[in-house]
């Protein structure tokens, strides 16, 4: 990535109780640390969903502050392609920002809250107030005042809000904390419809990593004030060498097109190879998924989550068996996990996959780097973690 | 000039004194309420106490020492002397600064406690919206704490137009000048004229009972709303 | 705790009703006790008055038990006003003839103890400016004064002095929008002694607050202020009629009052209220008393 591209960060910030410069009377709500410190330095992505992921507390909310400039931090470098950010106060810096807490004003309806933003946007090159409605589906709220909404519909206003000032790089920290499920659910859409359509950066704060998996082209992971790794989300997800791979609902995520639709059996076919030449449905099984029927044509890019768990190895191809989707590859690096379970990571057509199995399958089969296997992957497990 | 014309000349005077008072106060106190209700120095407290001193302070000790300060050989009484080439004791500008002083607390006060209950996240959220402080101040902060605003300026009319031992400080008792309502009231008492002084206190206790009237039933009115309330 | 608290309020109510029942009665019951002595003065005598109550007090009579005596001054007209009202004074000291005269008239006063006391002197007191040359004119002080402070005519006898003066000399037109005007003759003191107004008419007897002999060394002396001089003129020669300053004794006379009056009359006494800036009244009995002396409080 060549640094026009970028987005440079460099922060050191330095938290103590007593001497931390804050801009809230309140103090802050991590109060683990006594001191605290955060040293930071990144390039991120500046296109896409970068997600920054980390056990609460780790400094997360703190760095997505100092990016606003809601921090001082005591040492800061901030740039957005060729443009310094960190000489700029808050309001010139033309960031959007999502909060926690939402934070809709409450003298105002939601029509009231948009216009205000609207009213000061930093460019015309931004979304629309129509466009942004639309996308967040919010038009049935306008008149609406904050207090009559639900914690998802407030969610929804606020990044709509934070949309409308025509933003160069958005900003949002754990939006979704505190909003029930099924709300996430579809705030997750909209999301992804919003990112689709802006072509502004977004920066994604959660703690949560079944939303950073839905949503992240790239992550970068913290903990205790450090980043501990950074890179492309899929590559992140199948590195053993990260705490990531050993949580419980660990995933990898795969990039795949659609080859083709059953619709005998209302199927759709996937493929990890990306390759444009992928033949017909049915050929080259071992690299295809089938999943339930979904919309798209042949050549759409669909991303695909397959839980580790739902993942099992067998050395030859399973014939009789229930399950669909099987899958050809060579193992690549296998991790135990604790004493009785390990992890095998398998490469299919240039992606990876996780198995999770027990550290007796492990020896049984002789499992080895190199060694060529079939993954069976619960068609089931597939089809409840498919993005449509 | 009759007695009737002079306190007509007094109730306008006391209304004008109160009106000028209470502007400048809400000029003045806002940005200093402000302060205090963010402030963490422990410099606050000090200021906090000067603020509530014309509450406890007999208003004669105000006067007396005012009367001190606006004298020609001293640096306040000089130097507005050098700038305007007026006195400052005895003339309606005297008042003012008096009046400043006597009624501080009563408009910074419910401009403190408005702000402190204001939800300060809110700002940062406009912040980043671009709003500079200007900007943030009067779309964000005064429709959220209008009540204190109401209440600070009424409160601040009012105890002005009730004000009394200061003027006898240092008004003089001039005639269109100085002598505010309650002064002509006193004097009318003193010069046995107790028809006239009927008049005007029992003017004076309608207006103000009037004006209270007015601020407690637009509180209430406007009800206890979570409105900006920070989430404790 | 909480019950502690819940009766406290109770208690606080049982101990206020406790001193109000015990305890104020008896300062009430005091004033009308022939030990106490209430004394209602014009704001210029006070001075004064506190001197005669002071070697009044020192007499060792067998006539004068423990005794107590409370001044309490105010301008004349306040001090009228509150007498009507029914004030628990026993004499006036007034500034004036006309309030003890109305006091007798609405049968207040006691008529046998209608007398003048004293004759205040008005004098002009002006901030010397400058040059140190001393003008005596005193028109064109009062032309050239920014702001003239004297007591308010309505309700002080000085004041309404003052206001005579300045129609007498012919000032009075160009003198009313500069009048700045006190409660008495000693705010109107004070809004000159400040420095707020640079001309006052007060009564003479105002600046001879010290009372004591050989006081025109101390008054010379206290004039320096910031090196500057006080001019003072003294403006009886321009009032028709010289401040008579009366007082009486309230209904019921009480027997300490009465001895009081009488020390009034003794040279000691008037000695006294000489040396304190005013000129007795022209009675028989002052003029041929050898031992007393006026002094001209005109430097």
């Amino acid at each position: 990535m060549s640094k026009d591209k970028n987005i440079q960060l460099s922060v050191e910030h330095y938290f103590f109780p007593k001497k931390c410069v804050q801009k809230e009377r309140v103090k802050k709500d991590d109060s683990q640390e006594a001191d605290f410190s955060l040293v930071i330095k990144a390039q991120l992505p500046n296109r896409g969903i970068t997600a920054i992921y980390g056990p609460s507390g780790c400094g997360k909310t703190t760095l997505l502050r100092c990016i606003a400039g809601l921090e001082i931090a005591e040492q800061c470098q901030l740039s957005i392609g060729d443009i310094d950010l960190a000489s700029l106060p808050t309001k010139h810096r033309q960031l959007g920002y999502v909060f926690q807490e939402n934070r809709l004003f409450p003298h105002l309806s939601v029509d009231g809250n948009l216009e205000f933003s609207y009213k000061r946007r930093f460019s015309d090159n931004g979304p629309s107030k129509q466009q942004v409605i639309d996308w967040l589906d919010i038009e049935t709220l306008l008149d609406r005042k904050p207090d009559q909404l639900s914690g998802g519909q407030k969610q929804r206003v606020s990044i709509a809000r934070a949309l409308l000032t025509a933003p160069r790089c958005l900003l949002l920290d754990e939006p979704l904390a505190g909003v029930d499920s099924k709300a996430r659910n579809l705030i997750l859409q909209h999301m992804k419809t919003v990112a689709d359509n802006l072509k502004i950066p977004m920066v994604y704060v959660s703690h949560n990593l079944d939303e950073i998996t839905r949503l992240a082209d790239y992550l970068m992971i913290m903990d205790q004030g450090r980043l501990v790794a950074d890179g492309a989300l899929l590559d992140m997800l199948s590195r053993l060498d990260l705490d990531l791979t050993r949580q419980e609902n660990a995933a990898v995520v795969l990039n795949t097109k659609i080859v083709g639709h059953d619709d005998h059996y209302s199927l759709t076919q996937l493929s990890l190879g990306l390759d444009l030449n992928l033949g017909s449905v049915g050929s080259c099984a071992d690299t295809q998924l089938s999943v339930g029927r979904l919309c798209g044509e042949a050549g759409d890019t669909v991303r695909v989550r397959i839980p580790c768990r739902d993942v099992s190895i067998a050395l030859e191809k399973p014939s009789q068996s229930s399950i669909l989707n099987i899958l050809s590859g060579a193992i690549t690096d296998i991790e135990l996990v604790d004493g009785a379970r390990a992890i095998v990571k398998t490469d299919v057509l240039g992606q990876s996959i996780l198995a999770r199995i027990t550290r007796k399958s492990l020896e049984h089969l002789a499992l080895e780097k190199g060694k060529s296997v079939y993954l069976q992957i619960k068609t089931v497990a597939l089809l409840s973690e498919t993005l449509v | 000039m009759n007695l009737l014309d002079s306190d007509i000349s007094a109730l306008w005077l006391t209304l004008q004194l109160a009106a000028v008072t209470t502007a400048i106060l809400m000029v003045v106190g806002a940005p200093l309420a402000w302060w205090l209700s963010r402030s963490t120095s422990r410099f606050a407290s000090v200021i906090e106490a000067t603020v509530a001193l014309p509450l406890i302070l007999p208003p004669t000790v105000i006067g007396f020492y005012l009367l001190i300060a606006f004298s020609p050989d001293n640096f306040l009484g000089s130097g507005w002397l050098a700038l305007t080439g007026q006195p400052l004791a005895f003339t309606f500008s005297g008042l003012v600064v008096g009046s400043v002083i006597y009624s501080l607390p009563f408009v910074v006060q419910p401009l403190q406690s408005g702000f402190q209950h204001f939800d300060h996240k809110l700002l940062e959220a406009a912040e980043t919206m671009g709003a500079g402080t200007l900007d943030r101040f009067i779309n964000l902060i005064i429709p959220l704490t209008r009540r204190a605003f109401v209440t600070a300026a009424l409160l601040g009319f009012a105890h002005t137009m009730g004000e009394f031992g200061v003027v006898l400080m240092i008004g003089g008792n001039i005639p269109g000048e100085t002598q505010v309502l309650s002064i002509a009231l006193y004097d009318h008492v003193e010069a046995l004229d107790y028809q006239r002084a009927h008049w005007l206190a029992g003017g004076l206790l309608a207006f103000s009972f009037t004006l209270l009237i007015l601020l407690y039933g637009f509180n209430r009115q406007h009800g206890v709303s979570k409105a900006g309330v920070k989430q404790l | 705790m909480r019950h502690l608290l819940k009766a406290f309020p109770k208690s606080l109510i049982a101990c206020v009703l406790f001193f109000q029942i015990f305890m104020v009665p008896g300062a009430i019951a005091d004033t009308s006790n022939t030990n106490n002595l209430s004394i209602a003065t014009a704001s210029n005598f006070r001075p004064v008055l506190e001197k005669l109550s002071e070697a009044f007090s020192n007499q060792k009579s067998v006539d004068i038990a423990d005794h107590q005596i409370n001044i309490s001054s105010a301008s004349s007209g306040v001090l009228y006003a509150q007498i009507l009202q029914g004030a628990p004074f026993q004499l006036f000291f007034s500034a004036n003839e006309s309030f003890p005269k109305k006091l007798v008239a609405g049968g207040y006063g006691e008529p046998e103890t209608l007398a003048a006391y004293a004759i205040g002197k008005l004098v002009l007191v002006s901030r010397n400016k400058g040059d140190g040359f001393i003008n005596e004119n005193p028109v064109e002080i009062l032309s050239k004064a920014q702001r003239i402070a004297i007591a308010n005519p309505r309700t002080a006898p000085y004041g309404e002095a003052a206001i005579e003066v300045l129609e007498n000399l012919g000032v009075i037109e160009e003198s009313k929008p500069k009048l700045v005007m006190g409660n008495n003759i000693a705010q109107a003191w004070q809004f000159f002694h400040s420095g707020n107004a640079d001309v006052t008419i007060v009564a003479a007897s105002l600046i001879y607050s010290s009372g004591q002999s050989g006081l025109q060394q101390g008054w010379l002396e206290k004039q320096k202020l910031n090196d500057k001089m006080f001019l003072t003129i003294d403006l009886s020669s321009h009032l028709k009629h010289s401040v008579e300053q009366g007082r009486v004794a309230i209904k019921p006379m009480s027997s300490l009052a009465q001895e009081f009056l009488n020390f009034m009359d003794t040279s000691a006494a008037k000695k006294i209220i000489v040396d304190g800036g005013y000129v007795l009244p022209m009675t028989e009995a002052n003029v041929t008393d050898v031992n007393i002396t006026e002094v001209n409080p005109a430097p």
